[in-house]
């Protein structure tokens, strides 16, 4: 694994999450009424802050990613917006309705959600269908509709031969799709997720990305929280993340990535006069950073692939001879590490 | 993987009081109770005075020689309080005075006593018509009857001095002494019917004297008369016929069955927090409040149901009497409400569904052995029986308890009932608002 050396990258890195924050906070990334939008959340237990001002909003046909470590505040954030836990301070609202109205909770913002609990929350000496049925006439449906919604949600996930089988029975992947499916029930507009691929086989993984992903683009608002980077730049649109209760950064996957130098980064080794070679590289066109790194020279740049030749060139020039040359592409693992110093997996 | 187990076990506390402390506390209120075949629990008889019935113009009415009650009560002090019954009964056996029959027999019921004698106003006297002004009394002309004074420390020989004078099953109270016979005591009966006799031998004997110099002395007057009256002793059975401590029993074991289904709902329901349903619940357009009262409601339904099934199949199995019907149920619902209520409310403090169980078992058994439902009535030691007014299931017992063996109506079990419903509000309204936060967080 290569890691961030860079510490000019970094604090240009936070530099800009602090103009963004300001952005988001001013409104200017959503359009029209979001689907979902928490502004300010706040919770301590007892003098532990695990939710520190965080503030998002999802447009509907968006999937938002919350990217964080463990104890990050992921969970916390999704029972704030679900309306289970009670803020410190902050709003949460629901196409326009706040979640919490006074002392209750609004009824109408609660059956808009449909949450997917980070545990499988079904009971296991139930069949799928019985605790869909069950989950379903809580939201108030009933009779023929109601049948026609668990079938349809059971075909969703997959499990349609399986679905009168005891869910205690399943495996870990059909039960965490179970439990996706009695999030779809009553036809939610939000769509809340909290790391519904751990512990999953690939194919049930791919087959929950796969539907998160098409329910998205039918024009679900999604919260997806999860630990998977790779997962994240694939079914969301944005990614916030999140580090010891605070939202650090948020962006596109490719935004983010580009925030690290904005570029690429080179590496190339050999021998001969490494310090001249850094030197001749940082002049070229493009290059951000050009440091001496063990046994070689490390660049930072927009385009790698086009610079190469040019490092060739040069390297020939200051009488060093290379024995090889890469192109790194970051990816968010890094975009993680050089915001929180941290590795996102333990 | 058993030391593993093991150590699991020790670290949970509750596992040390069901498996150690709670097998000691009953088994010493067991040895407590019957510890020495009696000799350290006293039986306890109980003496009322009766009014006879007197027919004045053809119609029968209760009073007595004197309207005062006095003849009986001095009676009752000449043969009791002056020691010369009392001190031939054993030393386990004393004596009490109650106001009146029906509080005689109430006690005996609840078991406040183990059994009780009751003493007619003009006992010895003739049960003809008499009108109140007659100070002048006929009595009767017949010889004496030899019965013994004598009375035997030992309950055997207790019985066997009955014989002669003891004609069960009569019913009628009459003018005769009435031995009432509570049959969940173990030798209650026998206690009283000894006193009885002792008290219609004196009579007979003629050595009740007045000590207070009053104008005549009322053995002396039957003794001296020329044809003494029969003096018969009727055992009046409290409850139902048949003799089946299940009448005592089988309420006590549908209360037990409420700590069960109590503990186990609550245990489901802590389990829910933690499996995730519950929040998955809370989540959904619906007011925590209703999820609270649906569950507490179903417990409760549950703890009814099975209180019902106890009734019918203790009625339909073992033919288990438990009296007026509709007392019974309000007894039933009065019950599930007041036990059910502690009972959650106690477990929702538990932290994780093993905890749950074990808190509702073990306080369902201590409150099982405070409440005396796993003795006979009378059979706790006398603090102790105090002590189980301070418990629902023993308020229940007291309610069951006069339908089952007093064979009262619904005006008796008012008094329990309102109490066990007191309890249920009050324990109910706090059980929910536990649960409630159990939702919420
Ligand atoms: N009920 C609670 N009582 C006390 N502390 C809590 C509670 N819930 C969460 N926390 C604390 O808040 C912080 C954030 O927890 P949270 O569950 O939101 O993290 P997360 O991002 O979901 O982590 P994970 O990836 O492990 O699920 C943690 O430090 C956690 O210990
Ligand atoms: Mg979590």
């Amino acid at each position: 694994m290569h890691r961030s050396g860079d510490d000019r990258t970094v604090d240009r890195t936070v530099d800009r999450t602090d103009d963004l924050t300001d952005d988001l906070t001013d409104g200017r990334t959503t359009v029209g009424t979001p689907a979902l939008s928490c502004t300010g959340l706040t919770k301590s237990f007892g003098g532990r802050v695990a939710l520190d001002k965080v503030s998002f909003a999802i447009a509907p046909g968006e999937c938002y990613g919350l990217l964080g470590p463990n104890g990050a505040g992921k969970t916390t954030t999704i029972s704030i917006a679900c309306g289970l836990l009670r803020p410190d301070a902050g709003v949460v609202n629901v196409c326009g309705e706040p979640i919490t109205d006074g002392r209750g909770s609004s009824m109408a913002a609660r059956g808009n959600i449909g949450y997917v609990p980070q545990d499988v929350a079904l009971y296991p000496e139930l069949s799928a269908v019985e605790n869909l049925k069950f989950f379903g006439r809580l939201y108030g449906l009933g009779g023929r509709h109601l049948a026609a919604r668990v079938t349809d949600a059971v075909e969703t996930v997959g499990l349609s031969d399986r679905a009168n089988d005891k869910v205690g029975t399943y495996s870990g992947g059909m039960k965490r799709r179970a439990n996706i499916a009695a999030a779809l029930l009553h036809e939610p507009r939000v769509l809340i997720l909290d790391e519904p691929t751990v512990g999953v086989d690939p194919q049930s993984r791919h087959a929950i990305l796969e539907m998160v992903d098409r329910r998205r683009s039918e024009g679900l608002a999604v919260l997806y929280t999860t630990h998977y980077m790779e997962e994240a730049a694939r079914v969301c649109q944005r990614i916030g993340i999140i580090d010891a209760g605070k939202l650090v950064v948020e962006d596109t996957p490719r935004g983010l990535t580009s925030r690290l130098g904005g570029s690429d980064r080179i590496r190339v080794t050999g021998e001969g006069d490494l310090v001249a070679l850094a030197s001749a590289c940082a002049d070229l066109p493009g290059v951000g950073a050009s440091v001496v790194v063990d046994g070689g020279v490390a660049l930072t740049a927009d385009d790698g692939r086009q610079l190469i030749p040019l490092v060739v060139s040069v390297a020939a020039k200051a009488g060093v001879s290379l024995s090889s040359a890469e192109v790194i592409e970051p990816d968010l693992e890094d975009v993680f590490l050089a915001l929180t110093g941290k590795e996102l997996r333990d | 993987m058993v030391a593993h187990e093991l150590r699991r076990r020790v670290r949970d506390r509750s596992a040390l009081v069901t498996g150690f402390v709670a097998p000691l506390i009953l088994t010493g209120i067991l040895g407590f109770a019957f510890a020495g075949g009696g000799a350290v629990h006293p039986v306890r008889i109980g003496m009322a005075v009766a009014a006879p019935k007197v027919t004045v113009h053809g119609e029968t009415r209760a009073g007595s020689v004197n309207g005062t009650g006095l003849v009986g009560r001095t009676l009752i002090s000449e043969v009791v309080a002056a020691g010369r019954v009392a001190a031939a009964l054993p030393d386990w056996v004393s004596t009490t005075t109650v106001s009146n029959p029906g509080a005689l027999r109430r006690e005996v019921a609840d078991g406040v006593l183990d059994g009780g004698v009751i003493v007619p106003d003009n006992l010895g006297l003739t049960s003809k018509p008499v009108p109140d002004r007659t100070s002048s009394t006929p009595f009767g002309s017949r010889t004496r009857q030899s019965v013994s004074t004598r009375v035997s420390t030992s309950p055997e020989a207790l019985s066997r001095l009955l014989t002669p004078v003891v004609s069960p099953g009569t019913g009628n109270v009459g003018d005769g002494l009435t031995v009432i016979d509570n049959r969940t005591s173990l030798v209650g009966a026998q206690a009283a019917s000894a006193l009885a006799s002792g008290i219609a031998a004196r009579v007979y004997a003629g050595v009740l004297t007045d000590s207070s110099a009053r104008s005549h002395s009322i053995g002396s007057a039957v003794a001296a008369a020329a044809r003494p009256p029969d003096i018969s002793v009727a055992i009046e059975t409290i409850g139902n016929a048949g003799h089946n401590v299940l009448y005592y029993f089988a309420p006590s074991i549908a209360v037990i069955f409420l700590f069960i289904t109590a503990g186990l709902g609550t245990r489901a329901l802590v389990a829910e927090r933690s499996e995730g349903t519950l929040a998955r619940m809370a989540a959904a357009p619906v007011r925590a409040s209703s999820i609270v009262m649906g569950r507490l409601v179903a417990i409760l339904g549950i703890g009814l149901v099975s209180m019902v099934v106890v009734w019918g199949a203790t009625s339909l199995f073992f033919h288990a009497a438990w009296g007026n019907w509709a007392g019974v149920l309000l007894m039933c619902v009065g019950s599930t409400v007041a036990i059910g209520g502690v009972s959650v409310f106690l477990a929702s403090w538990a932290r994780d569904e093993r905890q749950a169980f074990g808190i509702a078992m073990i306080a369902g058994l201590a409150l099982a052995l405070l409440g005396g439902n796993l003795l006979p009535p009378g059979a706790l030691p006398g603090f102790l029986s105090d002590l189980s007014l301070g418990t629902p299931n023993g308020w229940a017992l007291v309610g069951f308890g006069r339908l089952a063996l007093e064979g009262a109506g619904v005006a008796a079990i008012l008094g329990p009932l309102a109490v066990l419903g007191m309890i249920g509000i009050v324990f109910g309204a706090a059980a929910a608002s536990r649960l409630h936060r159990m939702v919420e967080s």
